[in-house]
């Protein structure tokens, strides 16, 4: 039997479980240990358990051992994410906030034949826009430190996406107000997914996520705008969300259509199916046979570009904001913003050096076209 | 006649690893393995069960006569309830 290379092995193994793999996967032994740590990286040990059981995965007791292991590890992690969830999520019902449970725990209950199939790294909670900066308040009380202040009063609550909180215990917790950065963030009216999220129990309590087609595109927005898109477990999602029974594609292709991320969900099925080699199933055509928007097009393209790192999300961000003073205090928030936004982003923090960045990138575009 | 059925109490958070489970809660820092038997009782309460029910079904899985399982699962039943990782229904048979 021929043995598998680690990425085409970890690759397999993403789509264990979605369509029948004919060949079962070996791996050398001196490719073990790159294959373990793509699997941890990846988040995908549950998955390579489960093909293990399955016999889909064939490993030495060696191989067996080290990678329950690391499984291991990782569902302490996942199940230390979930009490802390449990706690902030009562915490802020205390204080009338009801958040939406993103990603992770949610996926893993709602959408993974089994829990332990999903792994996570953070938690991750959507609130309301009006609710925003209480949140950060009682999260600031209770000792939690932002990584980031936000450039300028407001900044946040009109342009922002999310803040991740610190309070010692390791875990991250990222307080979101929309799904995503930029232009589709913009685009898309983050109040309307409370509209429709449901509940879900978790934990002796009764907790809110997304429904399945606004799950269903946010894994969409996470696999193909997120910083870590090129990780397989945010394309399993996609995978996961569209091989669902039950998705209403109607639907779905009207919220996507009105919220301008049809570009978005068409690319992360295609990359999804094409690197999983599942099927794109029949509901999802007419969504991928709409054209979208230019202007929509070309922010996809910033984000899957080199573009992204050159101050492109800023400059298509600006491109959706409608008005002229709403532009202007964009503008003015990221080339001038507060000192201590500042002195958390470099401790050395000055405007010189803050602007010596989008220079060179003016530079070089003048540059490119000489 | 009633039979004590029990249950996972729903503020368990757990996952199953190998031939582990692991058990966590909100109102306590730390995670409980559950290892062997007790880890395959764990994985058989995904529906609430009876004592008698759990016996039985651990004797074929173990291959073991009920009489001498049942001397472990009680106790074992018992401290979880304890522990408060399970709950106990009293149903009206």
């Amino acid at each position: 039997m021929m043995k598998a290379e680690p990425l085409d092995a970890a690759t397999r193994i993403a789509g264990f479980g979605l369509v029948a793999d004919p060949q079962p996967i070996e791996v050398a032994d001196e490719e073990w240990s790159r294959l373990a740590a793509k699997l941890t990286s990846h988040r995908l040990t549950g998955l390579a358990v489960a093909a293990v059981d399955a016999e889909a995965l064939l490993l030495s007791e060696e191989q067996r051992a080290d990678l329950l292991d690391r499984h291991r590890g990782t569902m302490f992690a996942a199940l230390s994410i979930e009490r802390k969830m449990v706690r902030v999520t009562r915490r802020l019902e205390e204080i009338g906030i009801r958040p939406v449970i993103l990603k992770g725990p949610a996926f893993a209950h709602t959408i993974y034949p089994d829990p332990s199939w999903r792994a996570f790294g953070d938690l991750d909670l959507l609130v309301r826009t009006a609710d925003w900066k209480r949140t950060c308040d009682v999260l600031a009380a209770d000792g939690y430190r932002r990584g980031l202040p936000e450039p300028h009063a407001g900044f946040d609550e009109r342009f922002g996406k999310a803040a991740v909180h610190r309070n010692g215990d390791g875990i991250e917790l990222d307080v979101h107000r929309t799904l995503v950065l930029g232009p589709f963030g913009l685009w898309l009216d983050p109040d309307e997914l409370f509209d429709h999220a449901v509940p879900f129990p978790l934990g002796g309590r009764e907790l809110l996520r997304l429904d399945d087609v606004d799950r269903s595109i946010h894994a969409c927005i996470h696999a193909s705008l997120g910083t870590l898109s090129d990780q397989l477990w945010t394309v399993r999602d996609v995978a996961q969300c569209m091989l669902a029974s039950g998705l209403d594609w109607k639907v779905l292709a009207e919220r996507a259509e009105r919220w301008r991320v049809v570009a978005v969900v068409a690319h992360a099925m295609r990359s999804a199916a094409e690197l999983l080699r599942v099927p794109i199933p029949d509901g999802a055509s007419e969504l991928l046979q709409y054209r979208p928007p230019r202007k929509e097009r070309r922010a996809l393209e910033t984000f899957l570009t080199e573009r992204r790192d050159r101050g492109g999300t800023a400059i298509s961000t600006l491109r959706a904001i409608p008005g002229l003073r709403a532009k202007a205090a964009y503008v003015r928030a990221l080339v001038v913003p507060d000192r201590e936004f500042l002195r958390a982003r470099s401790p050395q923090g000055s405007y010189i050096r803050r602007w010596r960045r989008p220079l060179r990138w003016l530079t070089s575009r003048g540059k490119q076209r000489l | 006649l009633s039979e004590t059925r029990y249950r996972r109490a729903p503020r368990a958070l757990h996952r199953t690893v190998g031939h582990e489970v692991l058990l966590a809660a909100a109102d306590r820092d730390g995670v409980d393995v559950l290892p062997g038997t007790a880890a395959t009782l764990w994985v058989l309460l995904d529906q609430p069960a009876s004592l008698g029910t759990l016996t039985a079904e651990l004797a074929a899985i173990y291959k073991t006569p009920a009489h001498r399982v049942s001397t472990d699962v009680a106790p074992l039943l018992d401290e979880l309830v304890r522990r408060g990782w399970l709950e106990q229904l009293d149903d009206e048979g």
